[in-house]
């Protein structure tokens, strides 16, 4: 099937145009074509996204409110629980009672609440930022240097600003910082610049007389917040007290927002095992091999194959970087429900060209939608176990999740092959060898993140998972 | 909820749809087991009204049941997927979402990121793919009535300006 052909297969199904056996042509791709189904997902989120505007323009408001006010309260009250939950009309006044609770403890955060996140909080904030130099600026001088700035920012013309501004004191270095906020994405400056550098320097240095540090304080939180550094961000929202209880308002929100969606506890910066590696796909593009040893795994496992035909793409490019560097490496191949398990092992064979001193091969077996029936699961599996053992004289690492071994495989090999488990939340229960432990590990030879697993052992204990 | 329409919903009625967004935190912290965490609770409503929005477009929605009934099933699943993704969803709940979906935790949580990097990135594309991609995928016209109310020169015009567009989108995206 060509690509054409797949991207009309996946618009037939979006737009609900999908006969019988198009639908079930569709199932399968999703079930063994990672490509295919990535860019499927990707279609079914533009509609998503297309939701969200919907919602939005029926709201009349960019914002979505969520409750809503107290003279509506009454209406909200009468909300009876679905029909299969509700109760006898007696206890309908408790869940009124309920209900009315709710919706007095809704209405106090009703103002709290929206859907945008921080940095788009923040971006819609710097309209209500004024446009005029002598609000903003009191009493700063005119002119300096022969260049009118204030002019150019009273015209809005803040590329002026920031080429020309001699910004050698606090008054002049405001008004850049300032430019630079307003001027989120059209002038000429770093991406990442609101002018955060030179706002936080006011706020460490002197005033302009007439400015109040609340008011730079905000716009400097605004600027850290578009640029990402959220911690600073909420450093100097703490430090605003203000009479303004709009922009009380304003800093509580923007608070929350930052720390819900600055909250990184799930990224992983460091390795925290003794012996742990990665498993990268052509899904990793532009590896920035030179910067592996900055972080060295001790191995890595590559994607070679799915189904009965596929082969990735840079695995052969992959394996021979990562041997460059003397990481030892590994082959998965992604199961497919649609073809023969054995087929699928001597495709993996033929391309994955495994040889002494690499990992087992690996099965990566996983969910999808509409499983086939499970004694068709197992067969096709074993198929591809046994095909792996006899020509290559070893039994496969299985990369799964333990309620899918459990389902499908723990009867049948139980000991027989080495459990590579994938949890993200916590330390798997089944006998693990390796554990995928999470898909968020910052890695400098990646531009985003990246999968990371731990091995459970040393260096000595590896080798045994290495072909003689 | 119930006295809610369906058409109304469909025609963007801004005060069935203020009613209906009212009325969907109510249900939505019952689904969550009446949570204390707001911000939970934000996600849950947001995801599980988007989700709605996307089903109310479709051709193939009817409502089987009560809509409250309906909504609760919505919004207790986006529960699930937001406990799966903040990484505290406990075994029973891993498996009433698998059985849900019908599929593991980790391929939900990885439809779900896609769906996110999706949202982030339409925001930014210009208007012309906004248009041709909102008509196509949302809207469900033909290309041909695209090409026409957009004033490309015939549907193949418009068919590879939306490959094009998707294209960029999908970079951005796994950028």
């Amino acid at each position: 099937m060509t690509e054409e052909e797949k991207d009309i297969l996946q618009d037939k199904v979006l737009r609900e145009e999908a006969n019988y056996f198009e639908t079930n042509q569709h199932d399968e791709l999703v079930s063994s074509d990672s490509d295919y189904r990535e860019s499927f997902y990707l279609k079914e989120g533009i509609s998503r996204a297309l939701a969200k505007e919907f919602i939005e323009k029926a709201l009349e408001t960019p914002v979505i409110r969520i409750g809503g006010d107290e003279e509506d309260g009454a209406e909200t009250a009468a909300y009876v629980p679905a029909a299969s939950h509700s109760p006898s009309s007696k206890n309908n006044m408790g869940w009124y009672a309920i209900a009315a609770t709710l919706v007095i403890v809704l209405a106090s955060t009703f103002f709290l609440s929206d859907f945008r996140t921080a940095n788009e909080f923040a971006q819609a904030e710097i309209d209500n930022i004024p446009k005029s130099s002598e609000v903003l600026f009191g009493s700063a001088p005119v002119a300096r240097g022969g260049f009118d700035w204030r002019r150019a920012f009273n015209e809005g013309d803040y590329n002026s600003v920031i080429q020309n501004l001699d910004s050698s004191d606090k008054e002049t270095r405001l008004a850049l910082g300032i430019s630079k906020l307003l001027c989120l994405n059209e002038c000429e400056k770093d991406s990442d610049d609101f002018g955060q550098n030179e706002l936080g320097w006011i706020l460490k240095n002197d005033l302009p007389e007439g400015v109040s540090r609340s008011q730079v304080l905000w716009y400097n939180s605004l600027a850290l917040s578009l640029s990402g550094e959220c911690d600073e961000a909420i450093k100097s929202l703490n430090e605003i007290t203000t009479e303004d209880s709009d922009l009380r308002k304003k800093v509580r929100k923007l608070k929350k927002k930052l720390n819900k969606d600055c909250d990184d506890k799930h990224l992983m910066k460091e390795p925290t095992d003794k012996v742990w590696g990665i498993d990268i796909s052509h899904h990793q593009r532009n590896v920035q091999w030179n910067k592996m040893p900055d972080k060295k795994p001790d191995f890595i496992f590559l994607k070679a194959t799915e189904g009965s035909t596929h082969t990735d793409t840079r695995y052969k490019k992959y394996k021979a970087e990562a041997e460059k560097l003397d990481i030892p490496t590994g082959a998965y191949h992604f199961f497919s429900y649609t073809s023969d398990g054995a087929k699928q092992a001597r495709h993996f064979i033929a391309t994955a060209k495994l040889k002494s001193g690499n990992l087992l091969p690996v099965l990566d077996c996983e969910f999808r939608r509409n499983m086939p029936n499970s004694h068709k699961v197992t067969r096709e599996l074993m198929k591809f176990i046994r095909t792996i053992e006899s020509e290559l004289g070893v039994s496969p690492i299985i990369y799964c999740e333990c309620s899918y071994y459990n389902k499908y495989l723990k009867n049948e090999v139980k000991g027989r092959c080495p459990l590579w488990i994938s949890n993200f939340h916590r330390e798997p229960a089944c006998n693990y060898v390796f554990w995928q432990k999470t898909d968020k590990f910052r890695h400098p030879s990646f531009a985003g993140t990246v999968d990371y697993n731990s091995f459970k052992g040393g260096t000595q204990e590896l080798k045994k998972y290495q072909l003689k | 909820m119930d006295n809610i329409s369906l058409v109304a919903l469909r025609n963007r009625d801004h005060d069935s749809w203020k009613k209906f967004m009212k009325q969907l935190r109510l249900i939505a912290a019952k689904a969550c087991n009446q949570t204390s965490d707001d911000s939970l609770l934000d996600e849950v409503v947001q995801e599980s009204a988007m989700a709605f929005a996307v089903k109310l477009n479709s051709k193939s929605f009817k409502l089987t049941s009560k809509l409250s009934t309906f909504m609760y099933s919505i919004a207790r699943n986006q529960f699930l997927k937001s406990l799966g993704k903040r990484g505290t969803i406990s075994t029973e709940q891993t498996e009433e979402l698998e059985n849900e979906e019908g599929t593991g935790l980790e391929h939900v949580l990885y439809r779900e990121e896609l769906f996110k990097k999706m949202e982030s990135a339409f925001d930014k594309i210009d208007e012309k793919c906004k248009k041709i991609l909102t008509a196509f995928y949302y809207e469900k016209k033909k290309m041909s009535l695209i090409a026409i109310e957009l004033g490309y020169a015939n549907s193949d015009a418009a068919k590879n300006i939306k490959g094009r567009c998707f294209k960029s989108l999908k970079e951005t995206c796994l950028a």
